[in-house]
């Protein structure tokens, strides 16, 4: 019997896994995806070899490339982002470090209270989180980005929307601002050369400006797995969970099953009261079925696979909230084309945003030309000049709304991807009971009945299109203030990359599934600890280190309730994940 | 008629039809480009082979048969009658082709399904579609007419929905009409995609560029190959290397 299984190595169950290890307790931690313990040997810098939705490395499949991807059913025009294998999603994020707008907790009682999802708040003070994002902040860690040249050029918008700029990790009011980064900054070489021989470790240190983020990062070659660049959970978190011993005292090396996909929960009744109690998983390379028992079990499987599991398990769900209340950030890209240069396919992804809290925010955003692509051709608003769905807004951009095709995206392109810079859309939008993961009736796959991800895109609450409306509004204006000759909005379908709340926590039991500790309402010893246990969008703020703030918090939750242990966040100062000692146990231990 | 030259023609019909679709997207020199009315000097979709990249995208997402491929084709197959099938032995009404294959074991691939379908809307837009160069009709219309096909799949008319419901086992009814919202959406990414990916120039197996490819070409990306890193060091703004908390 294990302390703890946890399924699910992207954003949130490492975080967990790590903090409860680094306690001694004994982990076991499950991932459905690939382990890349060398990286730089079965990843690369090439878009079709890594994002191809079918067969790239980073698909939401198994291991075995020729497999198939696992399949969700999208009833709708939409897109899912998700990446198997450890580290999550995280392998394709961009590091965007922001902090949760405080306007989308309890408590909250400045003049703009009532300008957020105020049916949906977080159960508790932004206060009482604050000490686990400053943890976050800490062990990733964090950085102020540096700024390349699309930075120069979106801040050179930004000053003109008469904002002031932020100069807090808190944000309080509409500002802009460089991109608070889990990603170490640029040093040595790094930065200054094109020349791969000045950059590899340790004459480079840091981020190299390579901009392949979305590809997985290996920068700079030679590094430890530690001291990569961008801090996915599989550079950082990962690692410390692997290493435990070796970084604190009393901590003990968590197990780690990659090709391992959990498919059924076990629970008995316990005290009067259903108990969770073990996992089964199938061994995705040999098609085994292996289940062990554990005194907790969490699930970090993501918004849409936790509902999966848990209704494949037959959980209980007496309130009907399990997969209910996806959040997506309704996204939306604004597109400027300069006759200068941008150089917006370098650098980190994103180093520059604009914050405009009871709204959402907008960033910067840099993409390799496939990619790039896909953005412009991602619209719900059909083909300006033709048909438009019954969209295809009006407003401070050119034309309607909507995709580029033909001659016009051909132009776009040949205009050069470094002569583009598309603004991203993060609206603060609400949770809303018909967005939701259900199963399909589409056929099983080798893991179990498949999900269902509605998005209902032309039903959005009041106050998710109108701030989505906002931002697009002020994201052009940025743009135009850079000196863009050109302004395309797009009109994205739903694209589920920042996806919330699906198994939210939330104050009244009526509307939640998770109690204000991320426990199950009604299966004791179960916790969430990844995006879906967030009660809300977080106000429109990039989700990630929200989620792992509060994941810290669970873990400290779990060691309190169920391990009679003491809490330790503040009290104990943190291990930054970039710590020799983790170093050197990685090459010690050949990981 | 001989299944195995039913299939293979049908299995160009589809191409074809994808050939229509990729350059809509992303036109080129080439002669269907020319033929929509809409083309560029620049490579596009098809020298992107696009429409490998469409079908695999299609075909690929879920283990055959797709629950929804055989529906489709059935529902739409006798409204196909005016397009002809060229097979070695000689042309035959496309409704006929179909009505031997639907009567065999064969999984229909989910992208002749669609192809049918965009095939079956192109009809509707332009009647005059049916005959023409090319095989498929969608493949024969302008810019202006494609569009009009997009839209129909986009947001398919309640009708529409219910002659492949009618076709369809109950539980999958409801996945209709989202199913080709979805595959509408994937007519325009999937080969704006492929156009600007570097999925021609790549080698898997060794993980190097077989060649510059094309599309870095057309984006000006990368002029001079991979690179582990950019000389693109802007500094800080105002110089500020950390916030207060
Ligand atoms: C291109 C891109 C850029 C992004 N940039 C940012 C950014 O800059 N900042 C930010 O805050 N967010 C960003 N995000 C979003 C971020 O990646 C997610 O918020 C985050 O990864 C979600 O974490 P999660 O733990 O909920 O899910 P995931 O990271 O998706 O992890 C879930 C893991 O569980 C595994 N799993 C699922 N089901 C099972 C099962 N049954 N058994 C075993 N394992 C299972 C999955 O394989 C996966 O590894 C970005 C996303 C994308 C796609």
């Amino acid at each position: 019997m294990r302390d703890v299984i946890i399924v699910g190595a992207g954003a949130g169950g490492p975080v967990v896994a790590a903090e409860l290890a680094s306690r001694g307790l004994d982990v076991l931690l499950l991932e459905a995806g690939a382990h890349a313990t060398r990286p730089g040997d079965v990843w690369s810098h090439f878009e079709d070899d890594a994002n191809n939705p079918l067969t790239g490395y980073f698909r939401f499949g198994p291991a075995e490339r020729s497999e198939r991807a696992w399949f969700r059913e999208l009833p709708q025009n939409s897109f899912v982002w998700q990446s198997a294998g450890v580290g999550g999603t995280t392998l394709h994020y961009y590091g965007n470090c922001p902090r949760p707008y405080p306007g989308a907790f309890a408590g909250y009682d400045r003049p703009d209270k009532n300008a957020y999802d105020t049916a949906h708040l977080f159960p508790f003070t932004y206060r009482e989180l604050v000490p686990y994002l400053e943890r976050l902040e800490a062990v990733l860690p964090v950085q102020t980005a540096a700024m390349g040249t699309k930075e120069v050029v979106f801040f050179s918008g930004a000053e003109k929307l008469g904002i002031p700029l932020q100069k807090t990790k808190d944000t309080v009011g509409f500002a802009y601002r460089p991109q608070e980064n889990a990603i170490l900054q640029p040093g040595g070489n790094a930065g200054l050369t094109t020349d791969s021989a000045k950059l590899r470790y340790p004459h480079a240190t840091g981020c190299t400006m390579c901009g392949h983020c979305f590809q997985g990062c290996v920068q700079p070659i030679g590094a430890p797995r530690n001291l990569l660049a961008k801090r996915s959970t599989a550079n950082s978190y990962v690692p410390m969970a692997l290493t435990a011993d070796a970084w604190s005292a009393h901590g003990r090396a968590i197990t780690l099953i990659p090709d391992a996909y959990a498919v059924r929960v076990h629970t008995e009744r316990s005290g009067g009261e259903p108990v969770a109690t073990g996992v089964t998983w199938r061994l995705t390379r040999t098609g085994e079925y292996q289940r062990e028992d554990a005194r907790v079990i969490v699930l970090a499987g993501g918004c849409t696979e936790n509902p999966r599991l848990w209704l494949n398990s037959g959980l209980p769900n007496p309130n009907d909230w399990v997969g209910r209340g996806c959040t997506d950030h309704d996204f939306d890209a604004v597109v400027g084309l300069f006759d200068r240069d941008t150089e917006a396919s370098k650098g980190p992804g994103s180093s520059a945003r604009c914050d405009f809290p009871g709204h959402g925010g907008l960033e910067l955003v840099g993409l390799p030309p496939g990619l790039q692509g896909f953005a412009l051709t991602f619209s719900d608003s059909g083909v300006p000049g033709h048909y438009t769905n019954g969209r295809g807004a009006r407003g401070a951009w050119d034309g309607p709304a909507g995709r580029l095709v033909g001659a016009e995206l051909k132009e776009a392109f040949r205009n050069g991807i470094n002569r583009m810079l598309m603004v991203g859309i993060n609206t603060d939008d609400d949770v809303e009971p018909g967005n939701r993961v259900t199963m399909s009736a589409f056929p099983a796959d080798e893991n179990g009945p498949v999900p269902r991800i509605r998005i209902r895109r032309r039903e959005r609450s009041r106050r998710t299109r109108a701030n989505r409306e906002f931002l697009a509004g002020k994201a052009a204006e940025l743009l135009r203030g850079a000196g863009a000759t050109k302004v395309y909005r797009i009109d994205w379908a739903p694209i589920l990359l920042h996806v919330q709340s699906s198994m939210r926590m939330g104050r009244s039991a009526d509307d939640s599934v998770l109690d204000e500790n991320a426990e199950a309402r009604w299966l004791k010893r179960l916790f969430i600890a990844d995006n879906s246990a967030l009660p809300n969008s977080v106000g429109g703020a990039n989700p990630t280190i929200t989620t792992q703030a509060l994941a810290t918090r669970t873990a400290e939750k779990i060691f309190e309730k169920y391990f009679q242990g003491d809490p330790w966040i503040g009290s104990e100062s943190p291990v930054v994940s970039t710590d020799p000692r983790i170093s050197q146990a990685l090459m010690d231990r050949d990981l | 008629m001989d299944i195995r030259e039913i299939v293979a023609a049908l299995g160009e019909l589809t191409r074809d039809t994808f050939n229509g679709s990729a350059v809509f997207v992303a036109p080129g020199p080439d002669a269907y480009s020319v033929a929509q009315g809409v083309a560029d000097w620049q490579p596009g979709a098809m020298e992107a082979q696009a429409p490998d990249y469409i079908m695999l995208g299609i075909d690929f997402s879920l283990r055959p048969p797709h629950p929804l491929a055989r529906p489709i084709a059935t529902s739409l197959g006798l409204a196909l009658g005016e397009v002809e099938l060229p097979l070695p032995s000689g042309a035959v009404p496309l409704d006929r082709a179909l009505a031997v294959l639907l009567d065999s074991d064969e999984v229909i691939p989910l992208s002749l399904a669609i192809a049918l379908l965009v095939n079956f809307l192109a009809m509707q837009v332009s009647p005059a579609s049916a005959r023409g160069s090319f095989l498929a009709p969608f493949a024969r219309l302008t810019f202006a007419e494609k569009a009009g096909v997009l839209e129909r799949l986009e947001d398919p008319a309640p009708e529409l929905v219910a002659r492949i419901a009618a076709q369809t086992p109950e539980p999958l009814r409801p996945a209709i009409a989202g199913q080709l919202a979805y595959v509408g959406g994937m007519l325009f990414v999937l080969p704006a995609i492929a156009t600007y990916i570097d999925w021609l120039a790549f080698d898997r197996q060794t993980k190097t560029m077989l060649k510059h490819p094309t599309s870095w070409l057309l984006a000006g990306f990368q002029p001079d190959g991979p690179v582990e890193g950019w000389d693109d060091h802007q500094g800080y703004y105002q110089d500020r290397q950390s916030v207060s908390y």
